[in-house]
Formats: structure tokens, sequence, C-alpha cells
């Protein structure tokens, strides 16, 4: 069965992330109650996922590289956009981003429990990524460059886990339609299944979030449909963990998220046994 | 009771024994005979901190617990687990290792562990009661005369996932975490054999009843000596995609 391969030390995946970093990202993301730029949005948006990605896999001894992590922007240029020590790396293993976030933040956490109390604890947060809104949207580049990087992944790892590429983007390709060389990225595989490519779109649009869904018929514009449709449909693995996690999903579920927080996909991520609520 | 037990133990393979986060109680194997007896497997949760210390923790607390309900019992635990916790930060600091970015979310959350616990009551020399308490996947079978007789708390393989219930070592109330154990009876005699499991084995055990065969033949196999052969066999299956790669936990009640 596809997409059930083991994610470990001795068989890990890679995880790419492509940024997003033109002109058009300083424009405001639309909704919500405070006027965020989309470049803000998008560089969040990563610090996140990467600082999650690493607390799933920490563990006392440290971080386990069950992941090969990169970061691939575009805007006018498109290379490898991890900073300081990490700078030029297509891939590098996630214990060696975790122990090289560019600033670490304090912020405050504020939680809120069911009978109303609201608590606040200071949290630490990592950021690798400050924003970036220059020059054009090169997509087609960026999924060319990814599908080397993958490929050459792929040459050296043909058993593991089949990647996972998450575009982040406001969807206005520069360089004509980005739906080919979506296709070819897909098309890749490991033994365990084809690649993985999923979509966030950070959008100045104003509808409200919209979170994996099974169709096109409720977004809100062609920039969203087309995202739509180059992402995967998420493997039964992975939507059975998010269902899991109270999240309903239909069975044609793909890995697209309109102005929202996408983190919980990290989830979806089998690396053991996973710590959820008393039911 | 008098009995025989034996246990078998194995980190999932690419992982070296310190990273082996399952427990079980007592340690020592051999014959043991007294009026009660208990006994206890714990799976340390994989995606949380010092999980296995915790299971570790928590098997010893239930065995050394001489009556009590649950909630007494995990309360207790959790109890120690504070010093623990305070013990393992310290040495961080003596050691010169101090806790890093990515450690503080899940030192916070707490260690997160399953917990089968069993006691058994003697009433005559050759039979009596056994209670079991159980928080998430870790299994108890009970075979009689070549068959299984009980399977708790899961009874299918298809029934295992990869989300247990897990007791937390702190930040919930005990009687919460207590309400949600499952507690099973019954009766044991003289000739019986009680296997307790964690998640893998379990799953392989109940597959192979489900395509008629008898895993506990097998178990019966391994001499008290047997870790090695244990080892190469449970290797074996998990090469053959038969056994998931986990730690693997057995500790096999033989009721003489």
């Amino acid at each position: 069965m596809p997409y059930t391969a083991e994610i470990s030390r001795a068989n890990p995946t890679c995880f790419l992330f492509l940024i997003d970093q033109s002109e058009s990202m300083r424009e405001a993301i639309g909704g919500g109650d405070v006027p965020m730029a989309k470049a803000d949005a998008v560089a969040d948006a990563v610090n996140r996922l990467l600082s999650e990605l690493t607390i799933k896999c920490a563990k006392e001894d440290g971080v386990r590289d069950y992941f090969h992590v990169g970061v691939i922007g575009y805007g006018a240029k498109v290379a490898p956009a991890f900073g300081g020590a990490l700078a030029g790396h297509d891939l590098v293993p996630l214990s060696q981003v975790a122990a090289q976030p560019a600033r670490l933040e304090e912020r405050v956490r504020t939680t809120r429990t069911a009978d109303g109390v609201v608590t606040q604890q200071p949290v630490k947060f990592p950021t690798w990524f400050q924003p970036v809104a220059y020059g054009d949207t090169p997509m087609c580049a960026a999924l060319t460059k990814t599908h080397d990087v993958v490929g050459k992944w792929l040459a050296e790892h043909p058993g593991s886990f089949p990647p996972i590429v998450l575009n982040i983007t406001d969807g206005e390709s520069t360089d004509g339609d980005p739906s080919e060389p979506a296709e070819a990225l897909r098309e890749l595989m490991s033994a365990d299944g084809n690649a993985l490519l999923f979509n966030l779109h950070v959008s100045s649009d104003q509808s409200d979030p919209i979170v994996f869904p099974n169709a096109d018929r409720a977004l809100p514009d062609d920039y969203a449909r087309l995202l739509f449709r180059m992402s995967s449909i998420l493997p039964p693995s992975m939507r059975t963990a998010a269902m899991q996690q109270d999240l309903t999903l239909g069975d044609q579920a793909r890995g697209f998220v309109f102005n929202a927080d996408i983190s919980a996909i990290v989830q979806f991520l089998d690396v053991g046994t996973q710590v959820l609520g008393l039911r | 009771m008098r009995a025989l037990t034996t246990s078998f133990w194995l980190p999932r393979g690419g992982n070296d024994a310190a990273e082996y986060e399952d427990a079980f109680q007592p340690r020592k194997d051999g014959r043991h005979s007294a009026r009660r007896l208990r006994f206890a497997v714990a799976d340390g949760a994989s995606e949380s901190m010092l999980s296995g210390r915790w299971a570790d923790l928590l098997t010893r607390t239930w065995c050394k617990a001489q009556r009590g309900q649950t909630a007494e019992i995990l309360a207790d635990g959790m109890r120690q687990w504070d010093g623990e916790l305070a013990a393992y930060l310290a040495a961080r600091q003596t050691h010169n290792r101090p806790i890093q970015w990515f450690e503080e979310p899940g030192l916070a959350r707490g260690a997160f562990a399953t917990l089968l616990g069993v006691q058994f009551t003697t009433r005559r020399t050759s039979s009596g009661a056994w209670t079991a308490t159980s928080l998430g996947d870790t299994c108890l079978f009970q075979v009689r005369e070549d068959e299984l007789v009980t399977s708790f708390p899961l009874k299918s393989s298809a029934d295992f996932g990869s989300s247990p219930n897990l007791v937390p070592s702190r930040g919930e109330d005990p009687e919460v975490v207590a309400a949600h154990a499952e507690e099973r009876d019954g009766e044991w005699r003289s000739g019986d054999l009680f296997v307790l499991a964690t998640d893998a084995l379990s799953a392989w055990f109940l597959s192979e009843v489900e395509a008629e065969r008898r895993p506990w033949e097998q178990l019966l196999g391994f001499t008290s000596r047997g870790q090695a052969a244990f080892a190469e066999w449970a290797n074996g299956l998990r090469t053959q995609g038969k056994l998931r790669n986990d730690d693997v936990t057995v500790v096999r009640i033989e009721v003489l």
C-alpha cells in the first residue's frame, strides 16, 4: 500500500518548502482582524512549520533526522533560501535546521481553558526567514528546480516515504502556467508512491479561509482553482491522521489551504505514537 | 499463585537499547509465588519527551501499589514525576547541556505512555481471580487449553492506530485520566498462559489468531535466556512486514 513507508532516521523523507518572494507579496492578505502583508504571512507560515516539524522530532537526545528539509525562494531569483550557516544548501537534516535558527524571539502565548481562564506563557519562537517581496514570480522555474532536488533525493532514497513539497504563494505566476511542471513533480516517485505537492494560497481575496477542500467549487478565483488542481490528493494515511485530529475530510481532499494555517499538515505525518487527547 | 515469568524486549529497528521506550515490571524473570502478584507493561509515546522514563515510573508505581484505585496510582506516579523531572533538569544543567528551544514545549506538555496493569489474587492453590486495567493499546492475552480466551483491551489487529489513549505525566487531573481506563476481570487456573505485550507485537499476535494460527506457540518457544533468539525472530518478522517496526515488549506469564 503506498504512503505507508516508515519515516525514521534510517529511512528519512524530505520536506521542501517553496516560498514566493515576489513583489506582489507586499499586498495585504485577505481576511483576519489585523492587516498583514502576504510576505509576512509566508515567512510566518514557514517559520511555524519548521518549528512544528522540529518539535515533533525532538527527543531528549536531540532532534531526530526523520526529515531532510529545504527551502527554495522564488522572486528576483530562484535559489535556496536558508541563511547563515545553512546558506546555499538544497536539503539539510532537520537537526541542523533546529540548531541554527537565525533568531530566537520570545513571544507570549495566550490560552483560554474550557472554563474561561486565560493564561499567558512566554514561548520561544525561532525564525529562519524574514519576509522578502521583490521581483517577479517565477513559479515554473521554482517547480523545475524542485524537480531536480527531489529527483536527486529519490535517486539516493528510493524507498523513502514520498517527498513532500509545500508551495506557499499568492498564485500569480509570471513565467507561465505552472500546471505542467507541477504535474512533472507529482509524477516523481519512490517505491512508496508519488511525490506530494501541497499548496498554501496566501491571497488578498477577502473570502473565508478554506482548508483541504474536496472540490474547487467554493474557491474564490482562478489562482485558487489553479493551485487546487496542482495539489496532490491527501493519501489515505494522512487523511486518517487528520480525522483522528477531528478534521473531517472528503476522500478527494487535496493538500490545499486558502488563507489559513497549514501547520496541521505536519501532524498528519506518522513518525510514531502521537499524543492526542483522551477519548 | 505460582507463576513462571519470562520477558523479552527489543528496541525499534535502527534504534539502540538506550532509545527503547517501553517498560515492564517486574524486571526479574523466573518463578514468582505469592497470594497476590502484580505486573505492568507501558509504552512511551514516540512523540513525547522522556516517555521511556515515564513508562518505567508508571510500571514501577503500578506494581508497588498494594491496593488503591487507578486514579490514586496515577496521582502517585504524577507526584513522583515532578521529582524525576527536576532531577533530569538538574543533570542537564550539571552536564552543561541547557534545555533547547525545541525541547521546551515537549517538557512543558509532559511525558506520555500507555499502561496495562494486572493483578492476580489467589483463592485456591490452582485458581483465583485477575483484574486488569488499561489505558491505550498495550494488550493482555489469556490462553487456556490452546485457545485464546481473553484479548484485552483490543480484539482485532485492525484496532491498532497511531494515537492510542495515553497517560500524561502532568497537566491532567488523574481522576479524569483514570475515567478513560478500561477494566476487565477474569479467573485464572493452573496451566493458563498470560501474555502482556505492547502494540506492535499485540497486533501481530491478533493477526495470527485471525489467520487461525496459534501465536502463543511461537512465544513459548523462547527460553528465559533466549533474548538473542527472540530478537532474531522479531527482526525476521519486521523484514517480512508482519511486525511493525516499533519497540517490542512481551511478558509471558505461565501459571504453574
